[in-house]
């Protein structure tokens, strides 16, 4: 019986092997291109402009939030909520410098599933679950996007890969896009008051 | 009083449907999961990421091998569930995916910092939703009971295992054991 059932895997590897090669694209799981870093962030210990580091965020006032000034801050009422300049891990960006990059008019793309999509998102946000870059519904959708404009792509927050994910088939298309990844995720953005829209 | 006794080919024939039964539903579920892993290994590459037991950094081509290897190990163990070739192996291979589908489930349910989605078959929920949670450790324990139908009572009659061991029969005379020889095919191994 346990002769039979490895070759019942044995098959199924060759037929494996044999989709693996005949397949078009190859599978991605990691971004290839240099990920942009936020402010503070910078991973060459010798790179003290944050400016060299992120090119949308040229303001030094923003890059180390503990020296903001509430009195020219211009983010001062969404600063009164520690999530908005909560620390975020490597390669990604806060609140603060999403929201800027907002005001800036990058285009922001929602990596979660439809129906959270359609119960609210980030005002203006397209849906961009990676499956729509995978099963290719979504490629007209990319093409569209601005290219000269950044791009900012947000999930749940914490630990959710999704935003990854779109980011790494985004960048298969080579469409020359500028892609962060927001830190934290919507329903922070929705508890900070930044501006949603959507049926919830 | 003394209790009617029940015809041995009765009892093979009950059990005969309830491995058909279970074969069907099985092999069916098994293979339209794998149609749907198959038609987007990509998608399938990720949630095998997301559970984060593989790390992506040092083991990527894992993750690749794995997302084309397990969906072709469903088909091919649904399909072989389905006819009723090599029975009690494919259950075997099945209730050992299953297995391993809990244990990664656990994995991810027992740690907060992981948000992963299940994948188990492709884009679509079956009866949980799309979100790791206990609903789909539960069902896979629920297959995991049904399985060992077809594990333990073999193919029966209605299965190709069933037909090759009747003809078997009609050549060399029944077979002796308590799979009534309809399960002897598959365990001449």
């Amino acid at each position: 019986m346990i002769t039979r059932a490895l070759a019942i895997v044995a098959v199924a590897g060759v037929l494996a092997s044999a989709h693996m090669v005949l397949r078009d694209t190859p599978i991605r799981l990691t971004r290839q291109a240099a990920q942009p870093v936020g402010p503070g962030q910078a991973t060459d210990p010798a790179t003290t402009d944050p400016v060299d580091t992120n090119p949308v965020d040229s303001d030094p006032v923003d890059t180390d939030p503990s020296v903001t000034d509430p009195a020219t801050d211009p983010y001062a009422s969404y600063a009164a909520n520690p999530l908005f300049d909560e620390p975020v891990r490597d390669g990604h960006i806060t609140m603060r410098e999403g929201y800027r990059l907002f005001e800036e008019g990058a285009t922001f793309l929602d990596a979660r599933h439809d129906y959270e999509y359609e119960a609210g998102h980030i005002a203006g946000a397209i849906w961009m679950e990676a499956s729509r870059l995978s099963d290719g519904s979504g490629i007209p959708d990319a093409y569209a996007i601005d290219a000269s404009m950044p791009v900012v792509i947000y999930c749940v927050g914490g630990d959710c890969d999704s935003s990854e994910n779109t980011a790494v088939l985004l960048e298969a298309l080579e469409l020359g896009f500028e892609i962060y990844i927001l830190g934290k995720g919507y329903d922070d953005w929705v508890s900070v008051g930044l501006p949603v829209e959507g049926e919830g | 009083m003394k209790q009617p006794e029940i015809p041995t080919h009765a009892i093979s024939l009950a059990a005969s449907v309830m491995s058909l039964g279970a074969r069907l539903l099985l092999g069916g579920m098994f293979c339209f999961a794998a149609f749907k892993k198959l038609g987007d290994p990509q998608q399938f590459a990720f949630a095998i990421k997301g559970f984060k037991i593989i790390p992506v950094e040092t083991a990527e081509p894992l993750i690749v091998v794995l997302a084309f290897v397990t969906p072709w190990t469903e088909m091919i163990a649904g399909l072989a569930l389905i006819v009723g070739l090599w029975t009690r192996s494919a259950a075997l291979v099945i209730a050992t995916l299953l297995l391993a589908f809990i244990g990664a489930l656990i994995h991810v349910i027992a740690d907060p910092n992981i948000q992963a989605s299940c994948s188990c078959f492709g884009d679509l929920s079956l009866v949980c939703g799309e979100e790791v949670g206990w609903c789909q450790v539960i069902r896979n324990v629920v297959l995991l009971g049904l399985i060992a139908v077809p594990l333990l009572l073999g193919g029966g009659k209605f299965s190709i295992d069933g037909l090759v061991t009747a003809a078997k029969e009609s050549i060399h005379g029944p077979a002796l054991g308590l799979g009534q020889g309809a399960d002897q095919f598959d365990s001449d191994d």
